[in-house]
């Protein structure tokens, strides 16, 4: 029985950590598509850009993490900019365009961080180093501090939306972009702002999924197929739908650690195994399709 | 038939112009025989290595052809170096068929066994030998073996998955368990073909041949990095030790987790891309007290060819990554020389003669000494696996630096062999082996009883991963002579 709970404290410690990154990093991409109703397919890449960035910082320029940290988040916030404005401005009528549009970018920048750094994958040096106890669960102190930082900027940017005048701006917008015309919002400037407030929480969610795991050019994979999950699970454009689809995503990832796996073989053909920890990703993919069947608007989206 | 003076002359003077003009145009000498390349050259550093090897090999072939202390003919490369995308077997099918077009006799290389499966059909078809440098995959001695006639111009410089894991079942029982005292170890295997092969040998064979509990096994997917529950379960198992199997580039947050975790088990194992001497960097030091199974390290004299081509190699390339040559740098450079002297015994570049005489390769290159296996051994035309021939070498990454997370990254960083027992060499200082086989085992004691107070005082968390540490800053020491 004491097993059990230990390692339900397990589940719920990890799952609570490592669902707060993921929830920061759907933000963006949730964000975008509500206002906007774009599927920028380039969010990974963005978190990428920002997590090169940090590293470029501190491997060749021996700049300190906050300050590469902060650079980052820069960086991420004008190419949030330059996209919007060189790009799916352009295109952004046609969904299936804009789709292709955005894809293209994401495989460019991947391209160019080959040609540019190195394929080798590489570690960015936490925030805090070390892990520490809580109660019987050991957890990397870089973590915590992801974790907080994570929900220090759903917070701020819940605030943002929901407290100042632009924010309600961009509520505005996002309910009905010609009303927002007919009153007077510059919805250019907004989808600009927009752009910017995604690219910089790509660029903070970039540095801390870089910490957590590790760099490479193909690290944008990974964090855009969660976010999709993430945002169709938990209803396109929808802030609180997506939090709690990451909870989901993020137990489901845990869960899959601790179970054990069934080993099914078949005469004459090689053996599966169901369930277990090679089953982590797969679980998402899984939610989603049910999702997708059951409520197809998701868990918290509006019908159309 | 009298000749007169002028004809004479005449004659005597366009032989001599001649001769000397077929000098400088090559008439009369044996063309080049064409080598074709085919490796991930462009997106892994393991492809690069083996660019870098062969060229290597090359230059130093055909000087001794220009020095008439090898026969001709030369050896070129000229074009015929193709890239296969890393795991794109029909990449790789079409490069190999085209570089035959192109007219090489030979071809080198392969990572990846997906990759290497796309050109096996092509070289059956055209009966072009094939000397695989770099992948492990034992399905392909094995096709030797099922149609040797079809399949026999396959060879491999490398050891295969099965013979890797026999070595490292034999690395558990005689460093880890008679050595360091370990009983139980906890399988730690990427779920890809590699892993999974790795997995099913380690389960099987540890407790009954080496004598060790495998308290946990996990098979973790290629893209989920996130190794932190992973490790506590570990922890949780008990286990003395954590072995790892990763051919794909997972290995670097598993580094860096173990480390910021203090996880209290050594990590012993396979991590390809941890054989590069950039992992140092790309880990920030904490892949410290590691040990990864490697072809060579350059620094350890293996043979007398050891130290002279990891120092033509760090000459060359050493500014640009991956600047310390990786295994398959060793394996393709013996790989050219086993190559030349088939050919200078076959008097030709006639496959099935060929072949012939690429079985009877008696050769001791950078790795040890090659010799094929014959048609009628259980893997035909892999490398004979054992003392005298060619192992594994286990290869600890430390460093004399006080902090590792802060040293230099091209200057701190060791690679030491700490197994098999003959391979614990440091070189003199005019590069001839020593054995440190003493002091690595006076280390290894020093730990078992470091790691005995650990557990009498109840086992502290982090307390057998400074024990390791301390080992492993031990056999810096041993290696550097202090």
């Amino acid at each position: 029985m004491e097993q059990i709970l230990v390692i339900a404290e397990r589940i719920v410690i990890y799952t609570v950590l490592i669902s707060a990154l993921y929830a920061l990093v759907a933000l963006g991409f949730t964000m975008i598509f509500g206002v906007a109703r774009v599927l920028n397919l380039a969010h990974g890449a963005f978190l990428m850009v920002g997590a090169y960035t940090a590293w470029f910082a501190q491997q060749y320029l021996h700049w300190d993490l906050y300050s590469a940290f902060a650079l980052a988040v820069v960086v991420c916030t004008l190419l949030g900019v330059v996209l919007y404005h060189g790009l799916v401005r352009h295109v952004q009528r046609s969904p299936i365009v804009t789709l292709i549009a955005t894809l293209a970018c994401a495989l460019i920048i991947e391209e160019l961080i080959k040609i540019f750094f190195t394929t080798n994958t590489q570690l960015l040096a936490p925030f805090i180093s070390g892990s520490i106890e809580i109660d019987k669960t050991t957890v990397i102190t870089n973590r915590i501090v992801a974790f907080g930082a994570s929900w220090a900027a759903i917070i701020l940017f819940w605030l943002f939306v929901h407290r100042t005048r632009w924010g309600k701006v961009i509520l505005a917008t996002a309910q009905d972009q010609e009303g927002a015309a007919l009153v007077g919002i510059d919805v250019r400037r907004v989808y600009t702002l927009t752009w910017a407030i995604s690219g910089a929480l790509a660029g903070i969610a970039g540095v801390f999924f870089a910490s957590w795991v590790k760099i490479d050019p193909f690290m944008w994979r990974d964090p855009l197929i969660i976010s999709f999950a993430i945002v169709v699970v938990g209803g396109l454009g929808s802030l609180k739908g997506s939090i709690v689809a990451a909870y989901l995503i993020g137990f489901l990832e845990v869960l899959m650690t601790y179970s054990p796996s069934m080993r099914i073989c078949t005469e004459g053909f090689r053996c599966f195994e169901f369930l277990g920890s090679s089953w982590v990703g797969v679980s998402s993919l899984l939610v989603l399709i049910a999702i997708l069947f059951i409520k197809p608007e998701g868990l918290f989206g509006r019908a159309e | 038939m009298r000749i007169s003076r002028r004809s004479f002359l005449r004659v005597l003077g366009v032989g001599a112009g001649a001769l000397t003009l077929s000098h400088v145009l090559g008439w009369g000498q044996q063309p080049p025989v064409k080598i074709g390349l085919i490796g991930p050259i462009v997106l892994l550093d393991v492809g690069k290595a083996m660019v870098r090897g062969a060229q290597l090999a090359l230059e130093e072939i055909n000087k001794l052809v220009d020095e008439k202390k090898l026969p001709p003919p030369k050896l070129t490369m000229d074009g015929l170096i193709r890239d296969d995308q890393v795991i794109r077997g029909d990449v790789a099918k079409a490069a190999f068929e085209e570089l035959v077009e192109q007219g090489a006799q030979v071809i080198i290389g392969g990572f990846l066994d997906e990759a290497v499966m796309g050109m096996i059909p092509s070289m059956a078809r055209l009966r072009k030998p094939f000397l695989n440098t770099g992948s492990s995959g034992k399905q392909f001695s094995e096709l030797v073996k099922s149609d040797y006639e079809k399949y026999k111009y396959y060879f491999r410089l490398m050891l295969n998955s099965e013979v890797l894991a026999q070595d490292a079942v034999g690395m558990v029982k005689g460093l880890m368990k008679e050595e360091l005292g370990v009983q139980k170890v906890a399988l730690v295997m990427e779920d890809s073909n590699f892993g999974r092969d790795f997995l099913k040998i380690l389960q099987a064979k540890l407790p009954s041949e080496a004598g060790v509990e495998v308290a946990k096994a996990i098979n973790f997917p290629i893209n989920n990095p996130d190794f932190n529950a992973i490790l506590q379960q570990i922890g949780d198992s008990d286990a003395d030790a954590i072995i790892p199997g990763f051919a794909f580039n997972t290995g670097v947050p598993f580094v860096g987790q173990t480390y910021e975790l203090r996880v209290d088990a050594p990590v012993i194992g396979i991590i390809t891309e941890g054989q590069a001497f950039e992992y140092w960097k790309s880990t920030g030091g904490r892949v410290m007290g590691h040990a990864y199974a490697d072809a060579a390290t350059g620094e350890t004299p293996l043979t007398p060819k050891t130290l002279p081509f990891f120092q033509a190699y760090v000459e060359r390339y050493g500014d640009s990554p991956p600047s310390r040559p990786l295994y398959t740098a060793f394996t393709t450079y013996d790989g050219m020389f086993v190559l030349k002297e088939a050919i200078d015994r076959a008097k030709g570049t006639d496959p099935d003669r060929l072949v012939e005489e690429l079985e009877k390769t008696d050769y001791v290159g950078t790795v040890g000494r090659v010799q094929f296996r014959g048609k009628d051994d259980v893997y035909p035309h892999d490398p004979k696996y054992g003392p005298e021939y060619v192992v594994a070498k286990w290869v600890l990454w430390t460093t004399l630096a006080k902090d590792p997370l802060k040293a230099d990254p091209q200057k701190d960083p060791l690679r030491v062999v700490i197994w098999p027992k003959q391979y614990r060499l440091r070189p003199d200082e005019e590069g001839r082996p020593i054995s440190i086989d003493a002091c690595i085992s006076k280390a290894a004691a020093e730990y078992r009883a470091a790691v005995e107070e650990w557990k009498k005082k109840g086992k502290p968390r982090g307390g057998r991963f400074d024990a390791w540490q301390a080992f492993t800053r031990s056999v810096a020491k041993c290696f550097v002579g202090q």
